[in-house]
């Protein structure tokens, strides 16, 4: 029996090793990124600048056309995880495409950026784990989530 | 060999079941205002009634109930209205709602593309209302 179990271990970590290297030559395209970004969130709306640096620190990557792929982002099967958030966050909401909006959608998204904050939704979970600087308190959310709903008071009462 | 293909095997499911991490939906939490704003025109409350307000009214429970509450939604107004109408517009535009695993219990609650319309011109001139009212 113990000889069973140990050819079984034996195959199974090889099959491992090799199934990981044999991923590495799938090919997979990485969201495309730019720094050049007019209608951006940031550059075009006033906030106090913690605010900001929280934007930039915690959604960024995965909501922005600005994505910093990290040295993991080579390597399969942490590449497809990426990939796919980063295509999923761009979807849902990407920040670089701000003044495209309609004020409308502008207040919509906001809307949707303080329940997902509040309720600890985003920045998604596994995030932080690598990303120690995107972490948010419970003061953190807080205070994003004031200046989300009040910044959405303004852009409607300022048409 | 063919250890090894079990091996293969299980660790390439392992890979399939890892890749629905992604975070689920959630709901969104709604603010109560108690001025009357709307009156929803019959049009479209017809089109609401027959596939939307069983799962969206205040008798209803859960997740639904939470994201829209048609019994509130004409007493809401300001940014909170805007939020909510972009909301049905995005879902009716995709057809994401009524949700699909209901459909294919109830395919007569399916909305037709003249429905779909009804609610999306409705949700159009409210926009228009609400951006140059006051
Ligand atoms: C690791 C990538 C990642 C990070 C970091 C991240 N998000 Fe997301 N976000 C996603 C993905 C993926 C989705 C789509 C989820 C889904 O399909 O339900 C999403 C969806 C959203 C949505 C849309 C929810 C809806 O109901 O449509 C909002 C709003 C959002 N994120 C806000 C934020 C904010 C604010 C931050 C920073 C505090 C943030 N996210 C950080 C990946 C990320
Ligand atoms: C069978 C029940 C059911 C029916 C019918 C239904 N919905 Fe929903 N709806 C849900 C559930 C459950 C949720 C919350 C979970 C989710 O977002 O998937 C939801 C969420 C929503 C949301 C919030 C989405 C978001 O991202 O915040 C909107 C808007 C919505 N529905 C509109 C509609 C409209 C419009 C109709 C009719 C055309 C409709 N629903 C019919 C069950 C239903």
């Amino acid at each position: 029996m113990k000889k069973v179990s140990r050819k079984f271990w034996k195959y199974f970590f090889g099959g491992l090793i090799v199934l990981f290297v044999g991923i590495q030559f799938i090919p997979i395209k990485m969201p495309v990124t730019s720094e050049n970004n007019p209608d951006d969130f940031l550059m075009n709306v006033k906030m106090p600048e913690h605010v900001a640096s929280m934007f930039r620190e915690s959604c960024y990557d995965c909501h922005s056309n600005e994505t910093k792929y990290p040295w993991y982002s080579r390597i399969a099967p942490s590449s497809w995880l990426l990939a796919s958030d980063v295509i999923g966050g761009r979807n849902h909401v990407n920040f670089s495409n701000w003044n495209k909006l309609s004020k409308a959608q502008q207040i919509a998204v906001l809307s949707d950026v303080a329940s997902e904050v509040k309720s600890g939704d985003m920045p998604f979970w596994a995030y932080p784990i690598m990303h120690p600087k995107a972490r948010l308190s419970a003061a953190d959310r807080k205070e994003l989530v004031d200046w989300a709903q009040n910044y959405q008071n303004q852009i409607f009462y300022s048409h | 060999m063919k250890k090894l293909f079990l091996g293969l095997t299980i660790i390439i499911s392992a890979g399939i079941l890892s890749a629905f991490y992604i975070p689920e939906k959630q709901s969104q939490n709604i603010k109560k205002d108690s001025s009357t704003s709307f009156v929803m025109p019959d049009s479209v409350k017809v089109v609401v009634d027959q596939s939307c307000y069983m799962c969206h009214n205040s008798n209803a429970r859960g997740d639904a109930k939470d994201a829209l509450n048609f019994d509130k939604l004409s007493s809401m107004k300001g940014p909170a209205l805007v939020a909510h109408l972009q909301n049905i517009e995005k879902m009716v535009k995709h057809s994401w709602m009524p949700p699909r695993r209901f459909l294919s219990d109830h395919p007569e609650k399916a909305l037709t593309e003249k429905q779909k319309q009804v609610l999306l011109d409705w949700v159009n001139a409210e926009n228009n209302k609400l951006f140059s009212g006051n």
